[in-house]
């Protein structure tokens, strides 16, 4: 296993919270948050493929706005027809 | 600023209160909704459009912004952080245009609230807002199931800000081995 970023020891110095990591030979892991520190510095796959399917949502909003589909129309269309709630 | 254990707790059972809150006052919307674009009862299809107006001015924005608030002070004051991990930031970001589109949808079911209880709400009318109200609280109710996968896995992966700030206590506060 790699050891790019972090020593084993990491967090266990830190002011914030000195008992709160336990090194073993596998590498550190901080018991609060329960996340370990010897992992390359490299986005992990979940974030890419995440933030991909967000941007294709928000591409479909917009789309669908553009095309008159989206949500201002449905609302201009109801006040227009029943005069809506700010008459 | 990093919170004493008891305030830390206080703070996410605040946080999970209001997110579990959240996830249920989205579902009940989500059922009249479909009561108010399929039922054939019209005194069902109005009441449930005037109730969709109270629970969402009166529990659901509340239990949104509670959400968004009690989980920044929870990240704040724990040594997660905000943009520390992926999935915190992850969690802040769907939050985030949740409570937006929420929001923004607030229009529409005041139109509809109101539409119901000044006419016997015919089934024609404001059908595409009252289908939007389903598709809506369906998506609403995904990301909600989402943000509580991540709290639940919390999966790896720290932030380019995350690792630096690390690397910033590493240096000033020197490594000791405690492996020997």
């Amino acid at each position: 296993m790699k050891h790019e970023f972090i020593h084993p020891t990491t967090m266990e110095d830190t002011p914030m919270a000195p008992s709160s990591v336990h090194a073993d030979s596998a590498g550190a892991t901080d018991v609060d948050t329960g996340v370990r520190h010897d992992r390359p510095a490299t986005t992990p796959r979940w974030v890419k493929v995440s933030v991909g399917v967000l941007l294709l949502l928000v591409l479909v909003v917009i789309i669908l706005h553009l095309t008159g589909n989206g949500f201002g129309r449905h609302l201009h269309m109801g006040i227009i027809t029943h005069g809506g709630p700010w008459q | 600023m990093i919170m004493s254990p008891s305030l830390r707790k206080l703070v996410l059972t605040a946080h999970v209160a209001s997110s579990i809150g959240w996830f249920g006052a989205v579902t009940a919307f989500l059922a009249l909704a479909l009561a108010g674009l399929f039922s054939q009862d019209r005194e069902l299809v109005r009441a449930a459009y005037q109730v969709m107006g109270v629970i969402t001015w009166f529990v659901i924005v509340p239990l949104a912004l509670s959400g968004l608030f009690t989980g920044l002070i929870s990240s704040l004051g724990t040594r997660w952080g905000v943009f520390r991990h992926y999935w915190v930031l992850m969690k802040l970001v769907l939050t985030v245009l949740a409570t937006l589109i929420l929001l923004i949808h607030t229009q529409p079911v005041d139109l509809l609230a109101d539409t119901a209880a000044r006419t016997t709400m015919l089934s024609t009318d404001l059908a595409r807002t009252r289908l939007q109200m389903v598709i809506a609280s369906g998506g609403g109710l995904v990301v909600l199931l989402v943000l509580t996968v991540l709290s639940v896995y919390k999966p790896q992966g720290m932030t380019r800000y995350g690792q630096r700030k690390l690397a910033e206590q590493r240096t000033a506060a020197p490594s000791v081995d405690t492996t020997t």
